[in-house]
Order: C-alpha cells, then sequence, then structure tokens
C-alpha cells in the first residue's frame, strides 16, 4: 500500500540544507562496499525528496529496499560540509514506512521483549540452559539464519546480570564528590553485566555515589532505528520517570547515550514530558565523556597492546573521539594507531542479522585493519559493536581480545568482577 | 523484471547488483554535483572490472543506445549528467590501486579509484597524486582526467593533464586501446592528451597510469586576513609580482566565510572580516623560508587585519578544511547554489569582483565568492532558494553575466569544472564556428557514432535535454 510520506519540520531542514555535493559518499559503508549510489547518504535523501515530491512511491521495494540497508551509523553526518543531519531525517522516514524487511523473529524480539526489558531477564536461564543443551543454535539458524548462529556462538550469556549484583546504591570509600545514575541497558546487562559493573567500580573509584534503580528500562535507541517512533517515545517516557531528572546520567552504551541526548526533541511536542526531557537530555554523559574531565588515580600497569575501534554513535552522532583514547593513555594504554578506526563495524542494532552479506564485508574490513594494527587488544564502548567484533575475531581468524572501555580501566584500576557475571577473560595485571 | 531485453544481456554480464533499472534507483542518479539539472537514464550499469567494461559497451552498441561514463557523480557542469535513453556506466566498482611503482613514480590504477585514497596509498612511499580538486575525497581518477580537474596546488605542480601518462579507453563499439605511454613521451599524435578534458566523448576510461610526485620536504602555510577584498586581492598580485610562486593561493570573501565556519570545519574567523588568503610554499628548507619572508613582506605591505602562520600540521590541515569544504558548506546559508567558473588575468581581480557584485544586486541574489586566485580562477557560488519561482532562470542569466564579464576582461569560461551541458552555449563567447566545427570533427573520429555523451561539451542545433525545473520526460523502456 503506498502511504504518501512526509517530514517533521526539523528533519526537512536537515533535507534541504543538502547541497548535493557529494562528499558523503566514499564514506558511507555501505556504499563502500556496493558502489552503488541508492546505497549512499546522497542517494538516500535523494529517494527521501522522491518519496515526499511523489516521485518515488512508498511501496517501491528498490526505495524500500536502499533505505532499510542504511545502518543509520552517521558516519555521513561527520564529513558532511553543510552539517545535514541525516538520522533525523532516516529515523522519520522509517518511522513512516515501518520495520520493513525485518525477519519475523526479529520484529517479535523487539515488539515484545524490549518493549518490557525485564522480560529480557526472564529469558537469560531458559536462553543459557538450551545453549548447554545445544539447541539454541539450531534454532537461531533455523529462524534467523547462519549469521545469527554465528553471532550465538561467539558470545554465551552470563549468569547473572548486573541489575541483580549491583547495591542500589553504590558509595565510593571516601567522601562521595557527587552522585550519578548508571543506565544498565538492556542488551548490555544481559549480554555484558560486567560491563555495567565495570562502569559502577570505575565511577565509584573517581569518587561518585552509583544510583542504579531497579525499574529502569530499554531506552529506546533500536526501536528508533527501526523506525518504531511511538513506542520508542513510550519507553523514553518510562526511563525518565525511573531515572529522573536531578543529575548526570551516565550511560556506557553509545547507541543509548546518543538517543538518550535526543529526548528533548523526541519528546517536544508532548507537553506531559517535553520540559523534563530537555533537562533529562542535558544531563546525559556517555561514560568516556563523563571521566574524561575527572582526576582518577591508582593506575596499575597492565601489559596489553590494544588499539580503540570508534563506535558510530560515540564518534559521528556525538563528536566524541579523543575522550577514549585521552582515558586509554592515563591508564598507561596509549592506543596503537588503528586504519578507519571510525569508520563502522557493521553490527548497528540488528542491521547484521537483516542484512548478513553487506555487513559481513564491513566487518571483514574492519577485523583486517585490525590485524593490521598489529593490537592484541580491541576496546570499543557500545555493546552492539562489541558483539559484532567479537564475531568478527572468531569468524576471521584474529586472535586478540575485545573489551569495554569500562573493563579495561577497572581493570588497569586493580579491579575485578565477581564469579557470578561470567568467567573468561579479564585483563590482568601480569 | 527484466522484460527490457537490454537489461538482461546486462545482468548477465554484470550480475544481478551490477544493474539498476527500477525508477527509484534510476532517479539517484538523475543528476550530478549540480542540481539544477535533471534527467533519467534508461539504466544504470556498475561493472567490477576491464572485461565487463569492453563487454557492457559492445552490448550497449549493438542496441545503438547512447552511453554517459560516470565516476563519483561530484562533477558542477552537468558532465555526468544522464542522456534521454541512454545509459550510465559507473566507475565506482572499480576503485582499486593496482601497482605502485615507487623508483619510477607511478602508479597503475582503476579510473574509479578515489584521488584522495589513491594518494593515500602512495604516501606510503613518500609520494602523492598532485591535483588536488576540493572534491579530492570524493571525486574519481577518472572524472579528473575527463574534467582535467585542477585544486589548489595545481598552481605549481600542474592540472591533472600533466599527471596522466597513459589511459586504457574502451570505445563505443566495445574495442579498447592503450592512449600514450606509462614510460616516457610517445611520438606522433598526443591522443592522451586529446582524451584529457574530452568529459566522456570519446570513450570510457578504464585504467591509467598516473605520474606520482615526492611528498614536499618543507611547507608553510600562511592565513592573511583582511578588512576589504581589494586590499586582499592587491596582497594577491603582488605576492604573484614578487616573483615567489606559491603552491596555493586562495581567496573566500566574507559570504563563503560565514558559510565555512557554520560548516564542519570552522577555524575561528571573526564575522566582519572582508576576505581572507590562504597561502602555502613548498621545497628545500632554506627556499622555502626565503619565499615565507618575500611573502609575508608582500602581505604586510596590503593593511592586513592578522598574518598568521601555521605552527602544525594540524593546525594547516584544518585551514585547509575549512577552504575546501567551501561550496559543500553553502547549505548552511542557503538552500541551493550555483557555482560559476571563470578564469580572468589576475590583474583584473578587482574589477571583475565589482562587476560579480554588481551582477548580484541587479539579479537581487547573494554571491560568494571562493577562488584559486593565484591562476586568477573565480568560483563566484550564487546562493538560492529552487522553491521561489522564476529563481532558477535569474541565476542561470546572473551565471552567463558573470561569465561574459570574465571574457570581457580576457579570461575564460572554465577553468576547470568543465563545459557539460551548462556550458555548452557559452562555448560561443570564446570559439568561432569554424573552431567548433574543428572540434566536432575530432571527436567524431573518436566516436563515429557520436554516441559517448551527446549532447555535452560542444553547442549543438537543438537541445536533447531540458533546462532545469523541466524534468526530461522518462526514457522510453524505463
Ligand atoms: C564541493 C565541490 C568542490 C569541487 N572542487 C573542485 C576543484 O577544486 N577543482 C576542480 O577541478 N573541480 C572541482 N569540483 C568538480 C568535480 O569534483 C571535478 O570535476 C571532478 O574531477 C569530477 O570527478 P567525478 O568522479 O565526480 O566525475 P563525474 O562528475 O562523475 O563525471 C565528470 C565527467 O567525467 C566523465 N567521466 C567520469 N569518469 C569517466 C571515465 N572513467 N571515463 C570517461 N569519462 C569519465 C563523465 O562522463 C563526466 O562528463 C568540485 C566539485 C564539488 C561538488
Ligand atoms: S555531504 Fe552533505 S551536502 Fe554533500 S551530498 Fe552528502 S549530505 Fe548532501
Ligand atoms: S547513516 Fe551510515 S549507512 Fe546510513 S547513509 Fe549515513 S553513512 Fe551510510
Amino acid at each position: 500500500m503506498t502511504t504518501r510520506i512526509s517530514l517533521s519540520p526539523p528533519a526537512r531542514a536537515q533535507l534541504d540544507a543538502c547541497v548535493h555535493c557529494g562528499f558523503c559518499l566514499p564514506a558511507c559503508p555501505t556504499y563502500r562496499v556496493l558502489g552503488n549510489e541508492a546505497d549512499s547518504p546522497r542517494g538516500r535523501i535523494a529517494l527521501v525528496a522522491g518519496l515526499l515530491d511523489g516521485s518515488v512511491q512508498s511501496d517501491d521495494s528498490a526505495a524500500r529496499l536502499h533505505l532499510s540497508r542504511c545502518l543509520d551509523c552517521r558516519t555521513c553526518e561527520s564529513v558532511c560540509p553543510s552539517k545535514v543531519g541525516y538520522g533525523r531525517i532516516i529515523e522519520d522516514v522509517r518511522a513512516q514506512l515501518g520495520p520493513g524487511d525485518l525477519p519475523r523473529p526479529l520484529r517479535w524480539g523487539l515488539g515484545a521483549l524490549l518493549r518490557r526489558p525485564r522480560r529480557l531477564e526472564l529469558m537469560r536461564h531458559p536462553l543459557r540452559l538450551a545453549h548447554r543443551l545445544g539447541v539454541l543454535p539450531a534454532i537461531v539458524r533455523r529462524t534467523l539464519g547462519p549469521d545469527a548462529a554465528a553471532l550465538g556462538a561467539a558470545v554465551t550469556l552470563p549468569p547473572a546480570s548486573a541489575r541483580s549484583l549491583l547495591p542500589l546504591s553504590l558509595t565510593p570509600a571516601r567522601a562521595p564528590r557527587g552522585q550519578v545514575t548508571l543506565l544498565l541497558g538492556c542488551v548490555m546487562d544481559l549480554v555484558f553485566p560486567r560491563v555495567n559493573w565495570a562502569t559502577a567500580a570505575v565511577l565509584a573509584r573517581a569518587g561518585f555515589a552509583v544510583r542504579t534503580p531497579r525499574d529502569q528500562g530499554c531506552c529506546g535507541a533500536l526501536h528508533l532505528h527501526a523506525g518504531e517512533r511511538a513506542r520508542a517515545r513510550e519507553l523514553a517516557r518510562s526511563l525518565i520517570d525511573s531515572l529522573g531528572t536531578e543529575g548526570p546520567v551516565v550511560v556506557n552504551s553509545a547507541g543509548c547515550s546518543s538517543a538518550m541526548k535526543g529526548y528533548g526533541e523526541l519528546l517536544a511536542d508532548d507537553p506531559a514530558y517535553a520540559q523534563r526531557a530537555l533537562r533529562f537530555a542535558q544531563g546525559v554523559r556517555d561514560l568516556a565523556e563523563f571521566l574524561d574531565p575527572l582526576p582518577l588515580s591508582g593506575w596499575r600497569r597492565l601489559d596489553l597492546r590494544l588499539t580503540y575501534a570508534d563506535p558510530c554513535h560515540l564518534a559521528h552522532a556525538q563528536g566524541i573521539r579523543e575522550a577514549p583514547r585521552r582515558l586509554l593513555a592515563r591508564a598507561g594504554l596509549d592506543p596503537l594507531p588503528l586504519a578507519e578506526a571510525d569508520a563502522c563495524c557493521g553490527a548497528a542494532g540488528v542491521y547484521n542479522l537483516v542484512h548478513p552479506h553487506i555487513a559481513g564485508g564491513i566487518l571483514e574490513r574492519k577485523i583486517e585493519s585490525v590485524r593490521a594494527s598489529g593490537a592484541d587488544t580491541l576496546v570499543t564502548a557500545n555493546p552492539g559493536c562489541h558483539l559484532q567484533l567479537k564475531r568478527g575475531a572468531v569468524r576471521h581468524g584474529w586472535p586478540g581480545r575485545v573489551y569495554h572501555l569500562a573493563e579495561v580501566l577497572a581493570a588497569a584500576m586493580g579491579e575485578a568482577p565477581p564469579e557470578a557475571l561470567g568467567g573468561g577473560s579479564w585483563p590482568q595485571i601480569p | 523484471m527484466a522484460a527490457d531485453p537490454l537489461i538482461a544481456e546486462l545482468l548477465a554480464i554484470v550480475g544481478p547488483e551490477g544493474v539498476l533499472s527500477s525508477p527509484a534507483e534510476l532517479s539517484v542518479y538523475a543528476s550530478d554535483g549540480n542540481p539544477l539539472w535533471r534527467a533519467l537514464p534508461r539504466a544504470v550499469v556498475l561493472p567490477r572490472e576491464h572485461g565487463e567494461v569492453e563487454q557492457v559497451m559492445a552490448t550497449l552498441f549493438r542496441h545503438g543506445v547512447p552511453v554517459v561514463a560516470r565516476g563519483a557523480g561530484t562533477g558542477l557542469s552537468g558532465g555526468a549528467l544522464p542522456v534521454p535513453g541512454g545509459v550510465i556506466v559507473g566507475m565506482n566498482r572499480m576503485n582499486r590501486v593496482l601497482a605502485i611503482d615507487p623508483d619510477n613514480r607511478r602508479a597503475l590504477v582503476e579510473s574509479g579509484v578515489i584521488n584522495a585514497q589513491l594518494s593515500a596509498a602512495a604516501r606510503a612511499w613518500g609520494l602523492e597524486f598532485a591535483p588536488d580538486p576540493s572534491s579530492q575525497a570524493a571525486c574519481t581518477v577518472g572524472g579528473n582526467v575527463a574534467e582535467n580537474s585542477g585544486g589548489a596546488h595545481c598552481l605549481k605542480y600542474g592540472v591533472t593533464s600533466q599527471h596522466i601518462l597513459a589511459l586504457e579507453v574502451v570505445q563505443a563499439d566495445g574495442r579498447a586501446l592503450w592512449l600514450g605511454s606509462p614510460h616516457r613521451e610517445t611520438p606522433g599524435l598526443d591522443l592522451r592528451g586529446l582524451f584529457v578534458g574530452s568529459e566522456g566523448t570519446m570513450g570510457v576510461c578504464t585504467r591509467l597510469w598516473v605520474r606520482l610526485i615526492p611528498l614536499r620536504a618543507s611547507v608553510e602555510t600562511v592565513l592573511a586576513m583582511f578588512d576589504r577584498v581589494e586590499d586582499a586581492s592587491e596582497a594577491v598580485s603582488g605576492v604573484i609580482a614578487s616573483g615567489v610562486l606559491p603552491a596555493a593561493l586562495e581567496m573566500m570573501d566574507q559570504l563563503a566565510i560565514a558559510a565555512v565556519e557554520r560548516g564542519t570545519h570552522p577555524v575561528g574567523f571573526p564575522a566582519d572580516l572582508g576576505a581572507v588568503l590562504l597561502l602555502e610554499v613548498d621545497g628545500g628548507e632554506e627556499q622555502c623560508a626565503e619565499d615565507t619572508a618575500d611573502i609575508l613582506a608582500q602581505l604586510q605591505r596590503r593593511r592586513p587585519r592578522a598574518v598568521v602562520r601555521a605552527d602544525r600540521p594540524a593546525q594547516r590541515e584544518l585551514w585547509w578544511q575549512n577552504r575546501k569544504t567551501a561550496f559543500g558548506s553553502m547549505g548552511r546559508i542557503a538552500p541551493a547554489y550555483y557555482v560559476q567558473d571563470g578564469v580572468i588575468p589576475r590583474t583584473a581581480l578587482v574589477d571583475v569582483l565589482r562587476r560579480v557584485t554588481r551582477v548580484g544586486e541587479g539579479a537581487g541574489l547573494r554571491i560568494a565568492n571562493v577562488f584559486h586566485a593565484g591562476d586568477g580562477n573565480l568560483h563566484p557560488l550564487i546562493l538560492f532558494d529552487p522553491r521561489t519561482p522564476g529563481s532558477v532562470e535569474r541565476v542561470l542569466s546572473a551565471g552567463t553575466e558573470v561569465l561574459a564579464a570574465c571574457v570581457e576582461a580576457g579570461g575564460a569560461i572554465s577553468g576547470e569544472h568543465g563545459i557539460g551541458v551548462e556550458k555548452r552555449e557559452e562555448m560561443r563567447f570564446m570559439f568561432s564556428e569554424q573552431d567548433l566545427a574543428l572540434m566536432d570533427r575530432v571527436r567524431l573520429a573518436m566516436d563515429p557514432t557520436g554516441r559517448m555523451n551527446p549532447g555535452k561539451l560542444l553547442p549543438t542545433p537543438g537541445r536533447c535535454i531540458d533546462r532545469p525545473g523541466l524534468e526530461a520526460p522518462a526514457a522510453p523502456g524505463s
């Protein structure tokens, strides 16, 4: 069925700022793999312009395909001389085109599970059991294809969440210099609870009391990227309710911090929430951004040759590039240079499950540059990238380890996580 | 599906990812870097290697279909604009550096390689590809060849033509040949030189040998800010007259500064500056220091508000990024721009600038000016809103007036952006009927059936592509 697509005024302003210069083409990961302008930022903007003036129909399968192939990685925004806010455009359009070609199990997953993130937590034990019995990979392969199965093989769910282990409020050893609220996230706490634990530990070492309200849910970033704007708004409202607007909310997942900084705009037309959403958004800090200006001490030497890969939603969407690198350097772990460090790894939410072929090409290029860097450890700052890079390491035979920035910083401060958050590798003090 | 037999044949050669034929996909290729002109192609083909280009061209030849080669589509004169019923051959998937020969300072590349990526690859050997159009992060070397593109540093190092050794070209009928030689100057007619700047009218270039130059040993970059554009213009003349040959000498006026300062790489220029000059000298350390001293002395004589030398590479890099994103940042101050590309004798700079201002005032349009001041290559950017009725016509006629002023001052109608569809008619300002007829005969010698990028470069009786606003009718079969 064709629906007439329209853009909200802020998105329309972004579209109008595009002068068709083409500078964004070589920066776009999908264009680099496919070499087709319909899969470039300028091309997608042209498709949207066509949808707006009616020269392209909303049920045109080619238009839908090329728009759905966008990773929403925002690399194009970083390089655009006219600062076209492309993400704003694509999210508006996706909200109207709907989730499109998401495989049914995924749509169900997004809809049912993430709507109530605690349901995700209820799935932990059944999933772990199925994994142990070896039935999970078979089910995943049947419903979502071999790539999702490979993803499953690269990670095992730890037995517990940080939500269940962290105290409601963690207090530092000395008198606190302030209080922060920690976002636990949905994917993060299911798959990488250790990162949440490490984040809390580092914040406490930096002198902050860390609040982790238990009833917090999902931030809605995945829904926003998948075009489920209404659901994203619902989630934003309830997250604001549970975390409150008093003060810094520290976020260790770049995708979430980026989305939460946009709450002001997301809820601008909701009279009950507009003001609070704006205040909330102003208090959101990505972990690296928050720690960067603080004095930190008590470093121990870790014996790692590491490099750092920028998550798109940190570098391109928030312009945070140097803070993570400076923090690693302060820990005595100056990152080795990495070619195309800010190029997308192809994770992009559930993208790798929907477009495995393209994501595979993007990922391979990433792992090859990591290999060429000579590092034995790869650091990132977002759970989607973390999973994808782990999978890439397995698939392309790169023998190194992948960590979140918080894990490396916590280890370099001499902290070690409880057993229940999963055994396996932890950056060791030699 | 592929009811069109031509599409089916193309699919058999390049595979399903290599042929685009749905209306939505075709609309993406409707214009190049100048969206004033739009036309839909019948199909877009994206070959992956030379052999596929030969087969594709032979197939198109049998079907009697016109062909438009396309690189990154950053051209500003409509060179890669589709011709109705024609097929676009996009070179973007042929983007590899095939060999670097550091001893002989040359490289073999596919024509779809991106200019900046070639230089990045060469840098590992202490070399680079000299032509550096502002669009170098995106444009292809094949497009540079077809337009004979210039760039800031071409003032000292010469435009693209000087850096091309040999070209492999697939002609309209699918047969391939090499023009020029990777080794040395070749005797006989310089067909390589003829192809460079021919804007896709003589065949599709698939692979080429390019010259590389050593990285510059010593570089000094200077930024000079002026209250008045006239003082900056005089400073340009002063620098050149002093006998120094800068590697680059660029200028931006107040409105251009306003745009770049709102863009991705702001330098922090005061909003009330009249103009800024960006100069670079390079060479041996001693020479470089001497030239810099001369330049600084010249600049000081023209009442600058401030003169700054870059004290670290990151600063120089920022200044260049700022300058190179000037066109692209116009979206920050206007919904659209139309850039002209006139060349004038440097001595006429002040006068021509005044005329440009008057043209803008007469037409009620704002004009920002960016130039390669060192070689007198003027880029007035006429700002407008395409949704205002009649604006496009006003902009085009203002553009023509600007070009006429350049020619009257003893200059030319294009420095580096080519003629394309945009300035075909203005060719008559510069060339007699006899000149144009000779060009047409040479072109037909290279492409006897006239199917390579028809309607571009040379004025033709009657138009086959519509002027802006009137989209060309959909091609038969699409
Ligand atoms: C913001 C901006 C700044 C710019 N700055 C400069 C500048 O400083 N200096 C400058 O000179 N230009 C500049 N340009 C213009 C443009 O970038 C150049 O003309 C560039 O060389 C075009 O390359 P392309 O790959 O985009 O070619 P396209 O635009 O795709 O094509 C240009 C022409 O080349 C032909 N062509 C392309 N590839 C081939 C091939 N393989 N074989 C045969 N014909 C081919 C096409 O048919 C067309 O006629 C700028 C453009 C923009 C948008
Ligand atoms: S770089 Fe920006 S202005 Fe240029 S084509 Fe891309 S989105 Fe448009
Ligand atoms: S968001 Fe990423 S994938 Fe999408 S158009 Fe921009 S650069 Fe390409």
